[in-house]
């Protein structure tokens, strides 16, 4: 009897890592093979392309960065979403500060019009922003790229930020209040920096999702302004398509998000979910 | 098992208080100055959101085709009839609703039983919990790009793999039976791994004594899922599949790198057919009318769903 109960968790133990590993695979093997095709030559690629073992070349990777526009699209990006970050956190903590300390019906009602926000599909808004941007000649420039991003993101950053700074101990700021210090010191020397952790999260998240955006980039952007995630899709040209160098430039964009989220890893459910599970 | 249940309930109960604990304190600073910080942000929310969403139901109901030299004129609700009357709307519509609810339906079935084979540790645990993330952090863009490298009909790898497989090859992205089905096997693929996550930290935020008590108790395993995780997990669950419900209708990125809404028409979803009649036809009175009624199907659907989440979070 007792050899019985311990035997089986055992054997499901092993068919449980078993599936899991298979599961895994299933998960990872696409993006193992693209990292893997980025460094493969054209024709490593697509004459014997289910190899695994191959000459790795750099080739894709000088490519990428150095004969294609593809570098300044990168740029771009970096300083579009980098802008739009900043902005995102400022003008968040600004909603998000007085709605932890606040608790009334219309402060309640204002933090439920912001995550209503979210369900709207950005191609519903997208056709009047593009006319209204037109309109004030922002399109083609970085600052719609900005504006839209950090529109795009404030709901969730007013919600995750809501939540941090209500774990900021009232009493401490009660204390600094009494010193004296008025409301604008108390967030900036008190409450920001108790709830760093957070407030970093929440920017490395704003990160990711501007990151990754390619609808509006693909209609708001320029011709100098691309973005990465636009620039990926112009090495599909009439004459033919590029595989491997757009293998090479797809991991350029993916690694800085895994970096991103493996940071902010701790609050990521959190984030995920606009704070709602922890 | 009633002793257990009862327990549960006395859990909610205790968890529920202790989330509103924070609002008991009232503020005691006064004045207008404490919600002047508010502005910038929800300037920036309006102008972005309600006045294009506004500007776009007035267009709706123009005749407004950039190509057109005779400008705007006010066109009635013919915008919508034609949108109404075409069959090819519902067809997409169709389109839609099934690809949303078919690709949430089956994450959410993978990601809970991917959660259950994770809860409790083994070897590679974390290892292996954080490489399945990785397809859900990849931008949609390059994992468009990167199914369409490899399901080619000619040196694509899964092309290669069922060959050798006996299976043949498929033209997976441009048959007429296949693009469909593989649109929305790539979307899970990439999404089982959101809703993994959550449930996965849903699962492990039940009280270790609740899940032995019951053990003792002589439940099963099914029973332990049936009694104690779905209905403690309901919260997380809801949340998740609303997120997914609301951002699988998006779909844009993956179809306009794979598909372009083709073979035909049959991979035009919503979405796409919004951007398809606004920036390549040109017609912004169209495109603007195609908008509101997606909208409209949008809060319909996710709507069911939000307003459960409603009942769950004034419940807690």
């Amino acid at each position: 009897m007792s050899k019985k109960i311990q035997r089986k968790p055992k054997a499901l133990d092993s068919l449980r890592l078993v599936i899991g590993i298979f599961a895994t695979l299933i998960f990872i093997f696409p993006i193992i093979w693209m990292i893997m095709t980025g460094f493969k030559t054209g024709n490593q690629a697509f004459s014997n392309s289910t190899s695994f073992f191959f000459k790795p070349s750099l080739e894709n990777y000088r490519e990428v960065l150095f004969k294609s526009n593809f570098k300044s699209a990168l740029v771009t990006s970096l300083k579009a979403v980098s802008l739009s970050v900043v902005l995102t956190v400022l003008l968040a903590s600004g909603i998000a500060y007085p709605m932890s300390r606040i608790e009334s019906k219309g402060m309640n009602r204002l933090a439920s019009w912001i995550i209503s926000l979210r369900i709207v599909p950005p191609i519903v808004t997208i056709i009047p922003l593009f006319l209204l941007l037109r309109n004030i000649k922002l399109t083609g420039s970085i600052w719609s790229l900005v504006l839209v991003y950090t529109f795009m993101n404030i709901p969730l950053a007013v919600w995750l930020l809501r939540g941090f700074f209500k774990e900021v101990p009232r009493e401490i700021e009660e204390a600094a209040e009494i010193d004296g210090l008025d409301s604008m010191r108390i967030f900036f020397k008190i409450v920001l920096p108790l709830s760093a952790p957070g407030v970093v999260s929440t920017a490395l998240l704003s990160f990711v999702f501007a990151w990754n955006d390619f609808l509006f980039a693909n209609i708001l952007s320029g011709a100098t302004t691309r973005t990465a995630t636009v620039g990926l899709t112009e090495f599909v040209t009439p004459v033919g398509t590029a595989w491997t160098t757009i293998m090479a430039a797809g991991t350029i964009v993916v690694i800085p998000v895994w970096i991103a989220a493996l940071l902010a890893q701790k609050y990521l459910v959190r984030g995920l979910t606009m704070g709602s599970v922890k | 098992m009633s002793k257990t249940l009862q327990k549960v309930s006395t859990l909610k109960r205790w968890l529920g208080k202790r989330g509103t604990e924070g609002s008991l304190h009232a503020s005691r600073r006064g004045g207008i100055n404490q919600y002047l910080s508010i502005v910038p942000g929800i300037f920036l929310l309006l102008a972005l959101s309600v006045f294009p969403s506004l500007y776009a139901l007035v267009v709706s109901f123009q005749k407004w085709i950039l190509t057109d030299p005779a400008g705007r004129r006010f066109n009635g609700i013919n915008n919508y009839k034609d949108i109404l009357s075409n069959p090819e709307f519902w067809h997409t519509l169709k389109i839609t609703l099934l690809f949303v609810l078919l690709a949430v339906f089956i994450e959410s079935v993978l990601a809970y039983c991917l959660a259950l084979l994770f809860f409790r540790p083994m070897p590679f645990h974390q290892l292996m919990r954080t490489l399945i993330l990785l397809p859900m952090l990849t931008a949609p863009i390059v994992v468009g790009m990167l199914a369409r490298f490899m399901l080619d009909s000619q040196f694509g790898i899964i092309n290669k793999l069922s060959e050798s497989l006996g299976l043949g090859r498929h033209d997976f992205l441009s048959g007429l039976n296949t693009a469909y089905p593989t649109i929305i096997v790539v979307d899970i693929w990439q999404w089982t791994p959101f809703l993994f996550l959550i449930f996965l930290a849903a699962m492990q935020s039940v009280p270790e004594e609740l899940i032995e008590a019951v053990k003792l108790d002589g439940a099963s395993r099914l029973q332990i899922i049936a009694h104690i995780f779905i209905p403690l997990m309901k919260y997380p669950i809801i949340v998740g599949v609303t997120l997914r419900l609301i951002d699988s209708f998006r779909v844009y990125d993956l179809i306009y790198a794979t598909t372009r809404g083709g073979p035909i028409n049959l991979t035009s979803t919503m979405s796409w057919s919004i951007y398809d009649s606004g920036f390549k036809i040109l017609n912004i009175g169209l495109a603007s009318a195609y908008s509101w009624i997606f909208l409209i199907v949008v809060l319909v659907v996710s709507g069911v769903f939000l307003k459960r989440l409603a009942k769950g979070s004034e419940l807690e």
